[in-house]
């Protein structure tokens, strides 16, 4: 019996032996960031961007206002702080930072003086300069109104970027102990929003090695159903000349799938599907705020069907970035893993999270690239997009000086991508697509097409050649309408004609009679 | 199929149908025209009957003198007909000026009839009423204040009425006296003369139908008396009591060599005033006169019912959908997914536009050049699309008045000296 017992609770300590330890956990960045900017200020324009970079690199993130007394830090691995250069840290939060050590990046000069004791206000013009030793390749001056920065001041690593004062040089982002600072950041300059993703990802990442370079993807933009074929096919054996990987943005499909034109569409793609190509469906083009979630993941369903009928599975999702910032958009991004996240001018609907919620679906995200070549990181996967509408050779020379930057171009099909749609699981890897496990054949056969195709359009094609048989008759009736009444018009003018003759002669026949009595009246009287 | 696709189908058929009826309606106008243009129309009376003329008039000082000098200038028997001012309540001169024409023709049969905002002041009908109730003659002829009608119109629309005891009623035609006034004017005188030729001489030529136009008519008086007078709580009395006649068995024929010269509406908001108030009339007569569409004892009647039908509720509703679709088409709100559709149809539409009124034109002296193409091309984009606006303003204050159960309020429409 106590053999037994002693058997049971070695095999429960072996059980939980085997289970994911929590100290795992804790292992993982769990960001801090503290805000307390102002609407329509730089700050707040900085705020927006890492609002969106925090979506962008998947980041555990907790965001807090900036007054919100904190008196235990442990629980974050690193905090960010992004505070208006006038207002202030809660006190004991500041407290709690610098007793924990837990390393701070700091954005701007707010709050700096609470965390650090040894910063320096610069007097004289300041001009910051952003050239980039670093990923992106930018430079540029801005000049900073007089005292308007705060430096940090001791020794320490920078992270790029530099400040002259009086044409003395200081660091622009710099890390001294716990605390790095970046003494001046534009939210409105791609490259400064490039230069702090991979400031960023540097700060963050624990090993002396360089972080994880993520690639880029390039995009064929706005593929519509029914575009011909062999302009794709122009474009598309370019890039393949180029030596390029590259996906399609499929723009979706609701009715008239069956049409010969969309099935010859789908041809084409099941063959770029055969060689490598990625395709991702774009998301129907609603405003977020007015969407029914419900409704929109029907016409996905929808849309999604109108493809993978002709064996074309798209494994990606492309979606107005706004989606992965709120509830309501993450809801409806879930069935994807990788999502195309598109910038759109859409504000972001409702409050903003306290948590980087899209997060928990654990989605593979693209961002697209900024158009700026100098805006350049690796710090998250980017996609460049391509007209389809521009002309080869235009495309040809900018895939060149794409694969000439130090992108990665990297597959879509590569990377592991799944998605749940209408009670199907959708895998795609490098072995290829399964549909609820079972392999599909990606291999190309051309379709065959019945010889009259019979567009059944139901009333409305009734109606439609109701109505172009109704033009024959409109025509011949305005015909002989017009005809008659430019007849009658002319049969008029001449009667009008006649009677103004007539009436000129009686006119002058009064006249003649009145001079006639006239004379006989002299002769009279004569 | 989408409800745009629906209603522009339900616009085209419809404004085509109404094409194709003027059209039809046109060539019959133009023939009669035609017909009466070489014809002499007088038919001499061995006793010609004794005529009184009405005038309703309220607040006319502009343009009263001017009217009833006409009035008393007819070429018909001086002792055959009295000329009856009822000067309906008026706030301005207009009872010192018909006093002192009085003054001048002594010997002349002018009665003015001065009502105070007791008796008068609720409108046209009420105001024929009264003068109705002095009135001695066994024909009675109405005109509007503004009207300036030609010597020989009373003595044209006597013959004719005398003669044929079938008629009712018999109408003359009606022109601009102040075309040139402004381009509303220019527009209203094409409008006025293409109504005349395609609807009331085609309605006529064909179905011997015309619906009476409030001014330059003549009616037997036994008529009105049967009918108890005009109906005071209709804002078009002439609409009105023509489909009393046209109840009655009569017909009612109408004359264009009977010419009168009127002033119409130089002010777009003088205009739209006067149309709503004839719309809202039209459209209680239309309202009171429906049920007999129905009723095989209606007659011919219902032809006009039917017309009126066409008019004010097909054609308004075919133009509000057309116009809305287009209208949100460009803004993106709306999309027609029916084939067929093309330009050249909708160009087609406005050739047979032109081409139709221009013929009316064509049956008028200094009415028919290139100015007045362009005018009416003009129109049908400008003062064609305010009539349906006129419509269904009058159809909500229609809609309103009956919710309500509210009188009428009766819109004087404004004059100018020309």
């Amino acid at each position: 019996m106590f053999k037994r017992v002693l058997t049971l609770l070695l095999a429960v300590v072996l059980c939980l032996g085997m289970l994911p330890a929590p100290a795992a956990l804790a292992d993982e960045e769990n960001v801090l960031i503290l805000t307390d900017v102002e609407g329509d200020s730089r700050m707040e324009a900085a705020f927006e961007y890492l609002y969106r970079l925090m979506a962008y690199t998947n980041a555990l993130v907790t965001y807090e206002d900036a007054w919100t007394d904190i008196s235990d830090v442990s629980a974050y691995t690193s905090v960010i702080v992004l505070v208006e250069p006038d207002r202030r840290l809660s006190d004991i939060t500041a407290w709690a930072i610098r007793q924990s050590g837990v390393k701070t990046f700091v954005i701007g000069s707010g709050g700096l003086e609470q965390l650090s004791p040894n910063t320096m206000r610069p007097e004289g013009s300041v001009v910051v300069r952003w050239s980039a030793e670093g990923e992106s390749e930018g430079s540029g001056d801005i000049l900073v109104k007089d005292n308007g920065i705060l430096l940090l001041q001791g020794e320490g690593e920078s992270l790029g970027g530099q400040v002259f004062v009086n044409s003395e040089s200081y660091p622009l982002c710099k890390t001294v102990g716990d605390i790095t600072h970046l003494a001046y950041f534009d939210a409105e300059s791609n490259v400064m929003c490039a230069m702090l993703a991979s400031m960023i990802q540097l700060w963050q990442w624990p090993y002396e090695n360089a972080p994880t370079a993520y690639g880029s993807y390039v995009v064929l933009d706005r593929v519509y159903p029914f575009y011909e074929p062999s302009r794709l096919m122009e474009i598309t054996d370019m890039l393949e000349e180029e030596g390029v990987p590259f996906a399609l943005a499929l723009m979706p499909i609701y009715d008239h799938a069956e049409y010969p034109a969309m099935k010859h569409f789908c041809e084409y793609l099941r063959y770029l599907q055969n060689r490598g190509a990625g395709m991702i469906l774009s998301m129907p083009q609603v405003t977020l705020s007015q969407v029914d979630s419900e409704e929109l993941i029907r016409h996905m369903e929808i849309a999604y069907s109108a493809y993978s009928a002709y064996a074309v599975y798209p494994t990606a999702l492309q979606a107005p970035e706004v989606y992965l910032l709120c509830e309501k958009g993450i809801d409806i991004l879930k069935s994807f893993r990788t999502i195309f996240a598109v910038k759109t001018a859409e504000p972001i609907p409702g409050h903003r999270l306290t948590t980087n919620a899209a997060r928990k679906d654990g989605h593979q995200i693209i961002v697209s690239a900024w158009e700026d070549d100098q805006a350049f990181t690796t710090s998250f996967a980017q996609a460049i997009y391509l007209d389809v509408n521009e002309d080869v050779e235009t495309l040809r020379q900018y895939v060149r000086r794409i694969k000439a930057s130090r992108r990665v171009l990297k597959s879509l099909t590569q990377m592991e991508n799944t998605l749940f749609l209408s009670d199907n699981y959708i895998v795609q890897n490098e072995q290829g697509v399964t549909v609820n496990g079972v392999k599909v054949d990606l291999n190309f056969y051309p379709f065959s097409y019945e010889a009259d195709y019979e567009f059944d359009r139901g009333f409305a094609q009734y109606l439609t050649d109701q109505i172009e048989t109704s033009n024959k008759l409109i025509l011949i009736f305005v015909f002989i309408a017009c005809t008659l009444f430019i007849t009658f018009t002319l049969l008029s003018r001449r009667v009008m004609r006649k009677e103004l003759v007539q009436g000129m002669n009686k006119k002058r026949q009064k006249v003649k009679t009145a001079e006639n009595e006239a004379t006989m009246q002299e002769v009279d009287q004569g | 199929m989408s409800i745009a696709d629906y209603l522009t189908l339900f616009a085209m058929i419809a404004i085509w149908t109404l094409m194709g009826i003027n059209v039809f309606l046109s060539v019959g106008g133009f023939i009669y025209y035609y017909r009466m243009a070489k014809t002499d129309p007088h038919i001499p009376l061995e006793e010609y009957p004794f005529v009184s003329v009405m005038v309703p008039a309220h607040n006319e000082s502009a343009v009263i003198q001017r009217t009833v000098r006409a009035l008393l200038n007819f070429d018909y028997p001086k002792d055959r007909y009295e000329v009856i001012v009822i000067n309906d309540n008026s706030s301005d001169d207009t009872a010192e000026k018909l006093k002192r024409i009085q003054a001048q023709n002594p010997d002349r049969m002018l009665i003015v009839v001065n009502t105070d905002n007791k008796v008068g002041g609720k409108g046209k009908s009420n105001a024929l009423n009264i003068g109705f109730s002095v009135a001695k003659g066994t024909v009675f002829a109405i005109y509007d204040a503004d009207n300036t009608p030609e010597p020989q119109a009373l003595r044209l629309l006597v013959e004719n009425l005398m003669a044929d005891e079938s008629l009712g009623a018999v109408i003359g035609k009606f022109r601009t006296r102040n075309r040139n006034a402004s381009l509303m004017t220019r527009f209203v005188n094409i409008e006025t003369l293409a109504h005349q030729c395609m609807n009331q001489a085609g309605r006529w030529f064909f179905f011997k139908l015309c619906t009476i136009p409030g001014t330059n008519f003549v009616i037997h008086r036994h008529i009105i008396e049967e009918i108890g007078g005009w109906d005071p709580d209709a804002l078009s009395e002439d609409t009105e009591i023509s489909f009393r006649i046209y109840r009655m068995g009569y017909k009612i024929r109408m004359l264009p060599q009977a010419v009168t010269w009127e002033q119409e509406p130089f002010k777009l908001s003088i205009w739209f005033k006067q149309r709503t108030r004839w719309a809202m009339g039209n459209l209680y007569v239309l309202k009171n006169n429906f049920k007999y569409i129905f009723d095989p004892k209606g007659g011919l009647m219902r032809l006009d019912v039917l017309y009126y039908t066409l008019v004010y509720i097909l054609m308004m509703t075919a133009l509000v959908c057309s116009d809305s679709i287009f209208v949100l088409g460009i803004l993106g709100y709306a999309h027609v997914s029916l084939g067929g559709l093309s330009t050249l149809v909708w160009v087609l539409a406005c050739t047979l536009f032109v081409c139709n009124v221009m013929l009316t034109l064509a049956l008028e002296k200094n009415e028919f050049s290139l100015q007045s193409a362009f005018l009416v091309l003009l129109m049908l984009f400008s003062y064609a699309k305010l009539w349906v606006v006129v419509v269904l303003k009058a159809l909500w204050m229609s809609i309103k008045r009956a919710a309500t159960k509210s009188e009428f309020t009766w819109y004087k429409t404004e004059r100018s000296a020309d």
